[in-house]
């Protein structure tokens, strides 16, 4: 369904391209418009750096939104990477962007350990905060879809994006959100849910929730 | 996507990490439609945060690359199928007992070789060393369009001292800033931890949670904002002495730095 919208998202020439000599068979299907994670997926370590710069910056600030504790964010982002590794063959391109798979998965593991663990380790020091995107640097056409989105956040209803920054992007829980917001539960779900149909009608293209 | 309610609540309650091992497991198996969810929730982030992505650290990214782990090239059909990265002059087929199989061995690594091993050693890139967060502090302060700065003073809290001082930059369109904090009294993460709270004129009710941080010196500290919910209008920064980890919403019984926008 999503993936109706979801254009091929172009890494070529952003990952460094591997160098094949005496075999132009293999440089026209092996060399050719992969993206950093089919290349994993073919076991190319030369991608592993390419992948790294490319979605390093991007795991390690989910993972840093989660985690106060620097050891805790590294091993969280140690973790996503592993189970990159092992996950790369079953990107599709033709399902979902590379960057929107590599967030999904980042997302998953952040939050599970996050869980997992005490929702309030004891703090370090709070590492700086970038201001440069060097993801965004790398490939300023990272991600189609959350352009689309981002596009439109504007109409978001407030508590709307409230709700979904609180639950998405922070990981708050459900009953956390509704004191934050002093909102109760069941309003707290009922913005979540709208919020993300409004989301999802707006990547499918098809008219908007009233 | 369907949109019953109870199937949206169990959904919404994955994304948040709320359900246990064995709900989540069982929603993997049984619900392929979560995976759009999780597919708009990563969306979502995204375009939420782009442009605020940290730098991954050097040292995070050694070790990540040290432990890679890759499907072995010839195992490509076959996904579950891993292999540790080794280096080429190491790298040796794999044991076999056969004498078919050592042939076979022998004419993929000849093949590869020759076709797909490049030639020499692509050249390992060496990630710029992370900027310091004085220096963040400063390029956010030379680039941000609409930067303000004002001051924050310390309380009669205990924290606090006549020479509690700090100044705070923000820019609104960032949605971003740094405070920069001097003589604050240094905390015990495992008992009490700071947190920034952002008064919005904009919100009738609690003020945003900008983030819990720690006192480690006695000197100067500079604290990256990081607010949780979008500032329309703020009016107020102020410094609260929390329980480790932070609170979700402060009885604000312990203000140690307050500080007027704008003032």
């Amino acid at each position: 369904m999503l993936a109706v919208l979801v254009g091929v998202e172009s890494h070529v020439g952003l990952a460094p391209v591997r160098r094949v000599r005496n075999n132009p068979v293999m440089q026209s299907t092996l060399a050719a418009d992969l993206t950093v994670l089919e290349r994993i997926a073919r076991g190319d370590s030369t991608a592993v750096d390419a992948c790294i710069k490319t979605y390093g910056g991007l795991v390690w600030s989910i993972a840093r939104r989660y985690f106060k504790r620097q050891a805790d964010a590294e091993d969280a982002v140690q973790e996503v990477f592993l189970d990159l590794w092992k996950s790369a063959a079953r990107f599709d391109r033709n399902q979902r962007s590379e960057t929107v798979f590599v967030a999904m998965i980042a997302k998953r593991r952040v939050i599970d350990r996050f869980r997992a663990e005490t929702r309030h380790p004891a703090a370090e020091e709070l590492p700086p905060t970038g201001i440069e995107n060097p993801h965004a640097d790398a490939n300023p056409e990272i991600c189609t879809e959350a352009g689309q989105i981002r596009a439109r956040l504007g109409d978001l209803r407030a508590e709307e994006r409230d709700t979904l920054d609180l639950g998405v992007v922070y990981g708050y829980s459900h009953a956390e959100i509704a004191k934050k917001l002093d909102m109760p539960l069941g309003t707290v779900k009922s913005h979540m849910r709208r919020g993300l149909m409004r989301l999802k009608g707006w990547l499918d293209d098809e008219p908007e929730i009233k | 996507m369907a949109q019953s309610d109870d199937n949206m609540d169990l959904w919404l309650r994955a994304l948040s990490g709320e359900l246990t091992a064995e709900e989540r497991l069982r929603l993997d198996r049984d619900d392929p439609e979560f995976a759009e969810l999780e597919e708009l929730a990563a969306i979502y982030d995204l375009a939420r945060t782009e442009g605020s992505d940290e730098p991954l650290p050097a040292s995070v990214a050694d070790r990540i690359r040290a432990q890679a782990v890759l499907p072995s090239p010839t195992d490509a059909a076959a996904p579950s199928a891993v292999s540790p990265i080794q280096s080429q002059q190491a790298r040796t087929p794999a044991p076999a007992n056969a004498g078919l199989a050592w042939f076979a061995a022998a004419a993929c690594l000849i093949a590869a070789i020759a076709g797909w091993w490049p030639a020499a050693p692509e050249p390992i890139e060496t990630p710029a060393p992370a900027p310091t967060v004085a220096e963040l502090r400063d390029q956010f302060a030379t680039q941000a369009p609409d930067l303000v700065k004002f001051d924050l003073a310390g309380t009669e809290d205990p924290a606090a001292s006549d020479e509690t001082t700090g100044t705070v930059v923000w820019s609104q369109q960032a949605q971003r800033g740094f405070m920069t904090i001097e003589n604050l009294s240094v905390n015990n993460p495992a008992e009490a931890q700071y947190q920034l709270w952002i008064f919005d004129g904009s919100r009738e009710k609690h003020p945003v949670d900008g983030g819990v941080f720690d006192i480690t010196d006695d000197g100067k500290v500079i604290v990256p904002i990081e607010a949780k919910l979008p500032v329309g209008a703020p009016t107020l920064f102020a410094i609260t002495v929390e329980r480790p980890g932070g609170v979700v919403v402060s009885d604000q019984g312990r203000i140690a730095m307050v500080g007027k926008v704008g003032a």
